[in-house]
């Protein structure tokens, strides 16, 4: 693992370039100049949205500033509880030769939340719902056991290089979280599988199989579908399209999001 | 030690509670989601009469694969099909937010339904199998688990579950 702390650094510092401009029917007098945002694919929108909010709240009517705001693109609401590079990879990254979507362009409203979203009144809202992704991936790969034998300050640890974006606080405790045994993994991998329109997908699926050969990349995805996966399609994991010969194992200690996951694109 | 079940105990629990569901005339339905992967939930509406507006209260009971244990999931909607937010639903179950120091993993947290993909709130399963094992009340034993599961959070929302489940 020592070896491949360059990778995690390099997945760590991903960032998308965000331009955020009011949505066209909330402003009132003038319209208000768009901000942009580099933003880390590792964090959550309402934990970057204060100074975007702050921004915009003089525009909107008095009754309004105060609202929770949410995101559209191009007309897809976002949800805030998945991963920022998540988002922009089911919704825009059209893979690496195409960086037509870049700067992201994102319409921030304060009116008519939508009900598919969930509600976040806070950043503890935010903290509750990362603690529990961890603990359901920690479940996923322990059985919940390392996740359940830290104390209240190794959580916070956790959370706290989340959102202040410290890739030393979060690895040094999350380390521990990807401990496996040789020639055995996780028992089971946490991940899910994102399409356009779908539902995301998540099984129990194994690391290794019966005999003791590494699954892949390939292998989750055909277990997934239940059929070969068409070459044609675009998979893509922290804005990466990793070969499909890529161990499971090696992928999901390395490429996870910090709630533990893989969160996998199919378009 | 814990205690957790496998999906096809939690399916012959939850098919033995709607069958004593209408023994006993309450309102629990069994949903059959996906029969080719045996996917089953328990599901309860209820509506009352609640600060002069006529809300709707729905109660899922869902597997959970990655803890092998049942998972209560809930709504409460507005008769203008709103849905009640945080401090709504606490203060309807007269439940208090953590104190600081606690960690704000909330009694019931907003997320994304797992079969539904509906915002729905849901208690959090982390502590439900080593809770179980406190009553030792192991896989093996001839007694429903989702059903005595079922007891503890219900009473924990001071929602009321007939006794006679136990008894019929």
């Amino acid at each position: 693992m020592a070896d491949d702390k360059e990778i995690l650094k390099e997945i760590w510092d991903g960032k998308i370039p965000i331009c955020f401009k009011l949505a066209e029917n909330e402003w009132r007098s003038s319209e208000p100049e768009e901000i942009y945002l580099m933003v880390s694919r590792q964090s959550y929108f309402p934990l970057v949205l204060e100074k975007v909010q702050r921004h915009f709240a003089e525009y909107v009517s008095q009754t309004k500033r105060h609202n929770e705001v949410w995101l559209d693109y191009n007309g897809t609401n976002l949800k805030w509880h998945y991963p920022i590079g998540l988002l922009y990879d089911l919704y825009a990254n059209q893979g690496p030769e195409n960086q037509s979507n870049i700067p992201w362009a994102l319409s921030v409203h304060f009116d008519e939340f939508p009900g598919d979203l969930l509600h976040c009144e806070s950043k503890e809202v935010v903290e509750s719902f990362f603690l529990s992704t961890i603990k359901e991936a920690d479940a996923l790969k322990h059985k919940g056991k390392i996740i359940n034998e830290m104390q209240r300050k190794d959580h916070l640890q956790l959370w706290n290089g989340v959102k202040s974006d410290k890739f030393e606080q979060f690895w040094s405790m999350n380390k521990k979280l990807m401990e496996a045994s040789e020639g055995e993994g996780f028992m089971s991998i946490p991940f899910r599988v994102y399409q356009l329109d779908k539902p995301f997908i998540q099984k129990l699926f194994q690391p290794f199989s019966e005999s003791g050969k590494k699954r892949t990349l390939k292998d989750l995805l055909e277990f997934t579908f239940g059929e070969t996966i068409s070459s044609s399609k675009l998979i893509l994991i922290q804005g990466i399209q990793p070969s499909m010969d890529t161990p499971i194992q090696w992928l999901s200690e390395h490429l996870s999001y910090p709630d533990n996951f893989l969160h996998i694109c199919v378009k | 030690m814990s205690a957790s079940i496998p999906r096809s105990v939690f399916n012959n629990n939850i098919r033995e509670i709607y069958s004593k569901s209408v023994k006993l005339g309450d309102n629990w339905n069994l949903v059959a989601f996906d029969q080719n992967q045996d996917i089953f939930y328990l599901e309860k509406k209820e509506q009352q009469l609640y600060q002069s507006d006529i809300i709707t209260i729905v109660y899922h009971v869902i597997y959970s694969e990655s803890y092998s244990v049942p998972v209560l999931y809930l709504n409460i909607s507005k008769s203008n099909g709103s849905i009640f937010k945080y401090d709504e639903i606490y203060s309807f179950f007269n439940l208090l937010k953590l104190d600081n120091d606690q960690e704000p993993i909330f009694i019931l947290t907003q997320q994304e339904h797992p079969i539904l993909f509906k915002p729905f709130y849901f208690m959090h399963p982390c502590k439900t199998s080593q809770w179980m094992s406190h009553t030792k009340l192991g896989p093996s034993e001839n007694l429903n688990f989702t059903l005595k599961w079922l007891s503890f959070v219900l009473s924990s929302l001071y929602v009321p579950f007939d006794i006679k489940y136990a008894l019929i």
